[in-house]
């Protein structure tokens, strides 16, 4: 038995996932984040790096990983000891129609990557509290969600600064993740 | 076991399409069902033994059962949805057969085994404990499965059934009535007895079983109605068994020692603990006599064994709990921090208490902490010391089990007693720590074990990974740990350590994870320059992505960007060093660790990390790969180099170890040279250094000249002898070549020490020594070094008498070293070598080859190598000079066959220095150099080349000459065609390169491009693809005309530009080319290239060539050629074809037994009988050709060939054939009396296969003596001697009416 495989066992004894947060620029990536995290959300300023989270939700070890504001995220899909189990992909409501499309575009982009094959997806359709926000029915059509077969997903509109459904959007994640990989026992 | 193994697990194809569904479900419950059905079938028949067709199909179906669950081993949670259906599906019918009278019958039996197969394949994937859950546990099964148990046959092949039958017994076994009650009591003993009966029996097995077995008796001796009764009495035969084996063990005892180990093992887990207390004093002992005891010392499984007893032993001694003083970093709960958002909404944003905080000992509740204290007995201890030697075990499964024994039993006990456990591990490693060396404040680990080491390493991460470790410990820890990460201990010629780094590297992903930041904050900057190091610069793979991953959690836990953070640059550098931009060792070096010496919090430690330890690294790969990223690193900070790197290096360049001394000469050769090129104005390795300050600028300073350049300088003038004779001196002169390639190209200055020429002597000198080299690669950097050193002494040098002289003797020394000591003899049939070009070229330029020069012709080849090599990297500065006495020297000895033997590896470097030269003179003007006269020579050379099919030991060496020849043309072709054309403008000057040649080299090209060997096809396919496009694209500048027209240029590039041409493959290539056959001016040398293959060896060679071929031939239309320029009728085809015969010898004789097989199999596909009707004389030509070439040929192989040809054209249909198959009968009688028994016999063979196959009536005129004919071709002894077989000839020819020659043998 190598130490890889002892990984393994301890990380589904330990019941840990590890979740990466994606989206583009201005998306709330890091609001969510700090706002599930229970820190203050009033002054956020473009996140310049990356962050590793520790929380714990329905007796699940989540290691939650916002790598926003980079070019690159390749590096982060997957490393020595671990692999990716889930997506959350932050949507801006309110943004412009051509960003829109830009989103589109690299959501598609990501889940061709192979490395995440099979990690759950969920998409947050941020900043409902501005008057401006599409709904998630509006916001999954954009996205061509539906011609999406290859990852498990759901989405979830919310409000990042109020908080408001990021807890069922959590819910879902952490269930579908736990029913795929963790034995219920 | 060790790190580098596990790699396999992530990286193995399956797991990255990490499946989330379980594809074939549905087809798998059927394949089921199928299975099921055949079993029953079995069953049912009752023999279990029938029709073997049954067995098959099972086994069948169980293997593809098999095949397709196994490919979710890597993910088995995958399946868990479907487990159950699969079980119970499984399980159903074999209830019902045990239930039924059929359980006990051993037939039957026998035939579940399937059934059984596959719900192991299920409890090997998934884990027993899992499938386990899923099998059924009624109380009515119990009696009947045992039953089925002890009916099933001892047969070894059928332990799945047994393994998953204990498994099954020990569910059932935890009915929650008293076992009595249901005691059928049909047996003489009670059930529980019978049950631990059969169980001791399963515990000695050498199959799985007594894993089963073990988990079934624990099942039933640690039940309410059996522990008070029957545990004890089984422990005491348990301990008196071990003991006993222990005593005299052998390899059948062995089996049952492991079995009870086992059990004993889940016992101590599973039982009670109170029921068990009782017990412990007598396992204490036990596990410490079986510690100390053989079993242990040979077999690593049942050390293992001890060491798990003896933790779970220990366990049971204390109180289950979690340690109330263990460190817990807060940890915040989700759902409760949303809450607080939604409760706070609109408000000021609140700080919320954090739970933990800082989180030293959160827990102030710490009550039952020191009232256990004094239970703790005696017998722990001895438990503990188990466990620490455990750590240092040779055994990586060993250590692993003693590393979570630590952690377990650490948390059970109080904080005090924890810490001495976490102070003894932490002082495994400094055990055989000597002091430091020398200069170095590093401890000193040479005598170190890297087991315990290893051990060490997990047991810290195990002890962090359950909170044990407290934060006060990391400043004592972290320094080992950072040791760790660059563990590498010097073994002989190799080094251990790499699982050491590797858990080293786990250990420090751990502490990201498990500490608050805070708390790591002071040992950060430790850490991650070494794991950047690691990250980069290790030589394994998988401790390199386990060094960025270990650093990229860091990051992400404690943060840092652009300058600022607990790591400065951390961003920057994960996403530089990633998972994938670390995988492959030569860019993680060159690329990612340069990239990162750019940040300055991390050069000084990366450079020194190269120039200390890469460079004297065991694996001479890693060394290279040191110099050159010192080359480049030297670009980033040449100050630092300068001044803390190079003078380190200097005394390490004669050092006595030869890792050493080759890793230090190596990269100070790349330090110089770099630093020449920055001082002469070239700010990156890319930037070329410009070419005005090249000779002239000093671009040392007078201080460094003292410093540095005069020691390094010395270096060789003042190196030990016999580093350069003995052992290793191949690795010795590789380096010191480069080195003084390096210095060359630097421009080092002249005049360093006194003597201006005393260190060039001795610079020379290892050159010339080291091109003498037998070993190629030595040869290969000395070739390079020469021509650096050249340019360095001569290139552009004043025209001064003595400098011209110099260059004289130099080149005049070169040339003897490339001649012949005595003249090279003739070259004679049969060599390989065209004689008459040769004879032609001597009375020119054998003047010096005759020379006779005395010295060891064995001797002689290994400089002649060299030298050859070297020529073609002279600079042009001396070709210009001379260059022609050089490609005089080189042709000669292209086509030079010595004293009957070859050189063949001096004859090659000669053809490709040949293309060197020319090359290189291409800025001077090949035409100033070299006359026509000797360039139509060396030209002669090379197509000469091109016809050397030498053998030798080694096999076809001919090829390695044949294709140096080949590669010359895409290159000198097109580079001729612009002298020439540059030439032409000056009236009156000839061309040098005529289209007849050219014509030559394309033709040569295609019939290499069939041959057989596939590499020279390869080769030769690529070079003649170069060449047609050249010629065709009228846009490459000076337009190239190869001599051949256009239409045949343009098919060739048809047949074979585009990718999917796989040149090794013959199924690809064949088909595309023969055709080209069509072509009347490329039929000749195609059809001679594909007479070897067709008549090779190599099955699939011989099936593409051959099937491609006689598709062609077929294709061919017969009679008058129908007007189609581009085909051939056949008969010119045949025509053609027998011109090969009329080959000269030395082509001829290469491809003679060829030629005749391809006659065979123009026969074969019916060619010949085809133009027969109408042109009657091909066959007898062709007849005639094959005839003369066996006349008096003792080759069986040829003769045997010849034979079949003679059988088909014995066998030509029609009237007009009448006269060849006379002929072909005539020479089958004749060879009935050959000298060699084997042809007789294949003479006798053939004609009787040609007398009684031939279908058109051919034969009939010899219907009257048909008999006659048979019996003797069938009851003669033809191995007898030749005299008492001539009667029998006589009458053959009589029979046949055959005339036979007058004179014979």
């Amino acid at each position: 038995m190598g130490l890889l495989s002892i990984l393994r066992k301890l990380k589904a004894r330990e019941k840990e996932m590890r979740i990466l947060i994606l989206g583009l620029d201005n998306a709330g990536k890091t609001t969510i984040l700090k706002c599930i995290n229970g820190e203050d959300v009033s002054e956020i300023s473009p996140t310049l790096g990356f962050n590793i989270k520790t929380l714990e939700h329905n007796g699940f070890k989540l290691n939650i990983w916002d790598v926003g504001g980079q070019k690159s995220i390749r590096s982060y899909w997957r490393n020595y000891f671990e692999q990716t189990d889930g997506l959350i992909w932050v949507v801006d409501s309110c943004d412009r129609p051509d960003r829109m499309e830009d989103c589109r575009n690299e959501l598609a982009a990501l889940l061709k990557e192979e490395r995440l094959a099979g990690a759950t997806l969920l998409i947050f359709a941020n900043k409902q509290d501005l008057p401006s926000a599409r709904t998630k029915e509006q916001i999954a059509e954009i996205l061509h969600l539906s011609e999406i077969q290859t990852h498990h997903w759901h989405i979830e509109s919310c409000s990042a600064v109020t908080g408001a459904q990021l807890l069922d959007g959590m819910n879902w994640i952490v269930s579908d993740i736990a029913d795929r990989v963790f034995m219920m026992d | 076991m060790d790190g580098p193994l596990t790699l396999k697990l992530v990286d193995g194809p399956r797991c990255d399409e990490s499946q989330s569904h379980f594809e074939e479900s549905k087809d798998v419950s059927r394949k089921i069902d199928q299975l099921i059905g055949m079993v029953l079938h079995n069953v049912a028949i009752e023999t279990g033994e029938s029709s073997a067709q049954w067995n098959h199909a099972t086994a069948n179906c169980v293997l593809l059962l098999r095949v397709v669950l196994e490919r979710y081993q890597e993910q088995p949670v995958l399946l868990d949805p479907h487990l159950e259906g699969m079980v119970s599906q499984l399980v159903e019918p074999i209830r019902r057969v045990i239930h039924s009278a059929n359980g006990t019958v051993p037939g039957a039996c026998k035939a579940l085994h399937p059934l059984y197969s596959v719900l192991y394949v299920l409890c090997k994937i998934r884990g027993a404990k899992t499938i386990v859950k899923f099998l059924t546990h009624d109380v009515a099964d119990l009696e009947p499965t045992l039953a089925h148990l002890n009916a099933t046959p001892p047969d070894l092949a059928l332990w799945e059934s047994r393994y998953v039958l204990l498994l099954w017994l020990s569910l059932i076994l935890m009915i929650p009535f008293d076992l009595k009650t249901i005691d059928s009591g049909d047996t003489s003993h009670s059930l529980v007895d019978s049950i631990v009966i059969q169980g001791k029996l399963f515990l000695g097995y050498a199959g799985k079983e007594y894993e089963g077995s073990a988990i079934l008796l624990t099942r039933l001796l640690t039940r309410r109605d059996t522990v008070e009764t029957h545990l004890t009495p089984f422990l005491e035969w348990c301990t008196s068994q071990a003991l006993e084996i222990q005593s005299n063990i052998t390899s059948n005892s062995v089996h049952l020692l492991r079995g009870i180990l086992c059990v004993l093992c889940t016992i101590y887990k599973l039982g009670l603990r109170a029921s068990l207390q009782s017990t412990l004093p007598q396992l204490v002992p036990l596990c410490m006599t079986l510690t100390e005891g053989p079993a242990c010392n040979t077999n690593s499984l049942i050390k293992k064994l001890v060491v798990k007893l003896t933790q779970r032993v220990g366990l049971c001694f204390l109180k289950p709990k979690l340690a109330a003083w263990r460190y817990q970093r807060g940890s915040r709960s989700l759902a409760v921090n949303l809450a607080n958002i939604g409760a706070l909404n609109g408000k000021e944003p609140v700080t919320i208490a954090v739970k933990g905080g800082l989180g030293i000992a959160s827990n102030p509740d710490n009550d039952d902490g020191d009232d256990d204290e004094d239970d703790v007995p005696e017998e722990i201890e001895q438990v503990i010391q188990v466990m620490l030697n455990g750590l240092r075990d040779k055994d990586t499964i060993v250590r692993w089990s003693a590393a979570k024994g630590v952690g377990r039993i650490s948390g059970r006990l109080s904080q005090d007693f924890a810490n001495e456990i976490v102070s003894s591990v932490i002082d495994l490693f400094q055990e055989d720590i000597l002091p430091p060396e020398t200069g170095s404040t590093l401890p000193n680990l040479a005598a170190v074990s890297d087991s315990t080491w290893h051990g060490a390493c997990l047991a810290v991460a195990e002890l962090a990974r359950r909170g044990l470790l407290m934060p006060v410990w990391l400043e004592k820890v972290v320094p080992w740990i950072s040791l760790g990460l660059s563990f590498d201990i010097k073994r002989g010629s190799h080094s251990i350590g790499a699982h050491v780094r590797d858990a080293a590297n786990y250990v420090c992903w751990s502490f990201f994870r498990a500490y608050d930041p805070a708390l790591l904050l002071p040992h950060i900057a430790t850490l991650s320059r070494r794991l950047i190091i690691t990250a980069t610069l290790d030589r394994e793979v998988n401790v390199r992505r386990a060094a960025s991953a270990a650093f990229q959690e860091g990051v992400g836990r404690l943060g840092g960007s652009g300058g600022i953070g607990a790591i400065p640059n951390g961003i920057d550098i994960v996403t530089v060093a990633d998972y994938f931009s670390v995988g492959n060792r030569n860019a993680a070096v060159l690329e990612v660790a340069v990239t990162l010496a750019q940040y300055k919090d991390y050069r000084a430690e990366i450079i020194s990390h190269v120039a200390e330890v890469m460079t004297i690294h065991w694996d001479k790969s890693m060394r290279v790969l040191a110099s050159q990223a010192l080359y480049k690193m030297t670009f980033i900070d040449l100050d630092f180099v300068l001044t803390a790197v190079l003078p380190g290096l200097i005394p390490k360049a004669a050092s006595f170890d030869l890792s050493v001394r080759h890793g230090a000469c190596l990269s100070i050769g790349e330090i110089c040279l770099a630093w020449s090129q920055i001082r002469r104005g070239s700010h990156s390795e890319t930037e070329p250094v410009s070419p005005t300050k090249d000779l002239v600028s000093i671009w040392w300073t007078e201080e460094e000249m003292e410093s540095v350049i005069t020691p390094i300088t010395n270096i060789i003038p003042t190196y030990p002898k016999n580093f350069l004779e003995t052992f290793g001196s191949d690795l010795t002169r590789t380096a010191l070549c480069r080195l003084v390639e390096c210095l060359a190209n630097a421009n080092w200055p002249k005049g360093a020490t006194n003597d201006v020429t005393s260190h060039l002597t001795s610079w020379w000198d290892v050159v010339h020594s080291s091109l003498a080299n037998r070993d190629e690669i030595v040869q290969d950097g000395a070739a390079t070094s020469m021509a650096s050193l050249a340019r360095y002494c001569w290139a552009g040098a004043d025209d001064s008498n003595t400098s011209r002289e110099q260059l004289s003797l130099f080149v005049e020394k070169v040339l003897s070293k490339i001649r012949f000591a005595n003249a090279p003899s003739q070259a004679t049939p049969g060599s390989g070598l065209v004689g008459g070009t040769k004879e032609a070229a001597a009375p020119r330029y054998g003047g010096k080859l005759t020379q006779q020069q005395p010295g060891s012709l064995l001797l002689d080849r290994f400089p002649r190598r060299g030298y050859a090599l070297a020529i073609g990297k002279l600079p042009e500065g001396i070709l210009r000079i001379h260059g022609a006495n050089l490609i005089a020297g080189l042709a000669a000895l292209v086509r030079a066959v010595e004293g009957g033997g070859e050189d063949a590896e001096a004859r090659r470097n000669a053809a490709a220095s040949i293309v060197g030269v020319y090359e290189r003179l291409e800025s001077v003007g090949i035409r100033k150099v070299i006359s026509r006269e000797l360039f139509q020579d060396s030209m002669e050379a090379l197509f000469v080349g091109m016809e050397d099919y030498s053998t030798d030991s080694r096999g076809d060496v001919g090829s390695w000459i044949r294709e140096a020849c080949f590669k010359a043309w895409p290159i000198l072709i097109p580079l001729f065609a612009k002298e020439d054309a540059a030439g032409s403008a000056d009236v009156g000057e000839t061309v040098y390169m005529v289209q007849d040649m050219n014509a030559r080299a394309v033709k040569g090209l295609l019939r290499q491009s069939v041959e057989k060997i596939d590499r020279v096809r390869e080769n030769a396919g690529i070079a003649l693809l170069r060449l047609v496009n050249r010629a065709l694209n009228a846009d490459a500048g000076v337009k190239v005309n190869l001599g051949v027209s256009v239409v045949a240029l343009n098919a060739i590039k048809e047949a074979i530009e585009g990718s999917d041409l796989n040149w090794l493959n013959t199924a690809s290539v064949y088909p595309r080319l023969v055709p080209l056959l069509a072509m009347d001016e490329l039929r000749d040398e195609l059809l001679l290239g594909l007479v070897v293959s067709v008549g090779g060896i190599s099955e699939s060679l011989v099936r593409f060539s051959t099937s491609s071929f006689t598709d062609f031939v077929n294709s061919l239309p017969n009679g008058k050629s129908n007007g189609k320029i581009n085909n051939p009728s056949l008969k010119q085809f045949v025509v053609a074809f027998m011109a090969l015969f009329a080959r000269p010898a030395y082509v001829k004789d290469r491809i003679s037994v060829s030629l005749i097989e391809v006659t065979d199999v123009l026969i074969g596909c019916g060619a010949i009988s085809k133009i027969v009707g109408y042109a009657m004389e091909d066959a007898s030509l062709l007849f005639g050709c094959v005839k003369k070439e066996v006349f008096k040929s003792r080759d069986v192989k040829k003769l045997l060939a010849a034979i079949k040809v003679f059988i088909g054209l014995a066998t030509l249909p029609g009237v007009g054939a009448l006269d060849v198959r006379r002929k072909a009968l005539a020479q089958l009688v004749v060879y009935l009396t050959h000298t060699y028994p084997r042809v007789r016999r294949a003479s006798s063979e053939g004609l009787y296969i040609a007398l009684t196959t031939a279908s058109g009536g051919e034969m009939d005129e010899y219907e009257d003596s048909m008999e006659a004919i048979e019996d003797i071709l069938l009851s003669t002894d033809w191995d007898q001697s030749v005299a008492s077989l001539k009667d029998l000839r006589v009458q053959m020819a009589g029979y046949l009416r055959v005339q036979l020659p007058a004179a014979k043998v």
